[in-house]
């Protein structure tokens, strides 16, 4: 009995500290269910707060971004930005050092009425230039073009006996009304192949391809427009390849960046001012192969070829 | 009688001399570079360069024996037409003829091509201008040959 007086006299506190005990657990436990709730309403504010932040800072940025891309991008809109281009041994890359006009002492320059111009307007300093107004492949062996003192002779006349080390040639304008471009690359084909026949072995021949036209500045545009160009630059391309010549892309620089020639290069359409021909002249400072390793220039033209050629189908060998 | 006739003829030679004095004292006015630059710009169509071409151009354009010129310059096109300009100014008066020969050549060569390439720049090459004064040769095949030849005159041509 005694010892049943005493459990009655431990229960009420016992039971004082369990309802303490559960007081305070739902205390402890409500408030942290309120603070999970205020939580959980707070975190989409939190993250739209934060994206608004990236947004702001985006947008922010974005007109920064295209400043700089009209204030850096060259006027004469390069066509590096072709995402998918070809890799092609055959195509100069661009070089870091510039070359001055001294590495054109020993070159020898050929072509019809634009590499005239070239000559004329470009402030070339060194180089021998054999041009004629109209040359194309076909009539390159056979039309005296070449005025001398007392004759004229053919370009394959003029190259007898000279010891030129480089061949820049730039044909294609004067043959886009061939009817058969296959016809025109197997002419350009004999063209070269008997140049390289009047020259030392170690000649470098650089072939320049077709530079784009203004075609809204040409009376006929059925056959002398850009489409063809890129045709016969193709058909150029292949000829490199195939012959190991290297391919000069002028059109790197002479582009709109929309496979034409710059806007107000020219008066005719198809022949450049001397300004257009001033940066023909820089590309060709800084586009050569290196004349005591040429394949030196093979190697660097694989990697970076890649960000020199417009993506065409016409100007793909993937395409072709 | 003798000394009528010796003082009639000598001052007949004087007269002569005197004459041929008057042509000869008007002398080119302009240095070569000054001219061909005035000539170039009387070719309308902006297709010449703006800057003259080196002189291994223009010795190899012209085939100019450069050794017996004192002064030069050539103002050439971008193909689009058959405008160009040249003044040289020779050592000696003696070799401005044979300058001006080498131009007419240059001409005609120059329509030969332009005729079956641009036959209206042929009209141009037929209205080339070619003259010399005293120790200048010059060329100037321009759209607007009454003004080069304004040019020229007042040049001392």
């Amino acid at each position: 009995m005694p010892h049943q007086k005493k459990r009655k006299r431990q229960n009420p506190g016992r039971f004082l500290n369990m309802l303490i005990l559960i007081f305070i657990i739902l205390v402890v436990f409500e408030g942290r269910l309120l603070i999970n709730i205020f939580q959980k309403e707070s975190l989409p504010s939190l993250v739209d707060s934060q994206i608004n932040e990236l947004l702001t800072d985006t947008r922010a940025k974005v007109p920064e971004t295209e400043n700089t891309l009209e204030t850096t991008a060259p006027v004469p809109m390069t066509e590096t930005q072709a995402p998918d281009v070809p890799t092609n041994p055959s195509i100069v890359p661009e070089q870091s050092t510039p070359v001055d006009d001294t590495y054109f002492a020993d070159a020898v320059f050929i072509g019809d009425s634009r590499m005239e111009g070239f000559r004329n307007q470009s402030g070339i300093t060194q180089g021998q230039f054999l041009t004629g107004i109209g040359m194309n492949v076909n009539n390159i062996f056979t039309q005296k073009y070449i005025h001398l003192y007392n004759e004229q002779i053919t370009v394959y006349q003029a190259l007898i006996n000279t010891q030129y080390k480089k061949v820049y040639i730039m044909l294609g304008t004067n043959d886009l009304g061939e009817p058969d471009f296959d016809a025109f690359k197997e002419n350009y084909r004999l063209c070269l192949s008997e140049i390289k026949k009047l020259l030392p072995q170690d000649t470098l021949i650089y072939v320049i391809n077709v530079a784009y036209v203004e075609e809204a500045k040409i009376e006929d545009t059925s056959y002398v427009n850009n489409q063809n160009i890129e045709i016969v630059n193709q058909k150029i391309l292949e000829l490199c390849e195939e012959e190991g010549y290297y391919y000069l892309n002028v059109n790197e620089v002479l582009s709109d960046g929309n496979h034409s020639l710059i806007e107000g290069a020219t008066s005719d359409g198809v022949h450049m001012y001397d300004t257009y021909c001033k940066i023909w002249l820089d590309y060709l400072r800084t586009h050569y192969v290196s004349e005591t390793d040429p394949s030196a220039g093979e190697e660097e033209s694989s990697s970076e070829s890649e960000t020199q050629t417009e993506s065409t189908p016409e100007t793909s060998p993937e395409a072709s | 009688m003798k000394k009528i006739v010796s003082m009639a003829l000598a001052s007949l030679m004087l007269i002569l001399s005197l004459t041929a004095c008057g042509g000869s004292a008007k002398e080119v006015s302009a240095s070569a570079a000054d001219l061909a630059k005035q000539l170039s710009e009387t070719v309308s169509d902006g297709t010449l360069s703006s800057d003259p071409v080196v002189s291994d151009i223009l010795a190899s354009t012209y085939f100019v024996d450069m050794e017996q010129v004192e002064e030069s310059a050539a103002y050439m096109s971008t193909g689009a037409t058959a405008c160009e300009v040249a003044v040289i100014k020779c050592k000696d008066s003696a070799y401005t003829s044979e300058v001006a020969d080498l131009f007419k050549s240059r001409v005609e060569s120059q329509s030969e091509l332009f005729a079956s390439y641009a036959p209206e720049e042929v009209e141009k090459l037929d209205a080339a201008v070619i003259k010399t004064s005293g120790n200048y040769a010059v060329l100037c095949v321009t759209d607007d040959t009454a003004k080069a030849e304004s040019v020229l005159k007042k040049a001392g041509f």
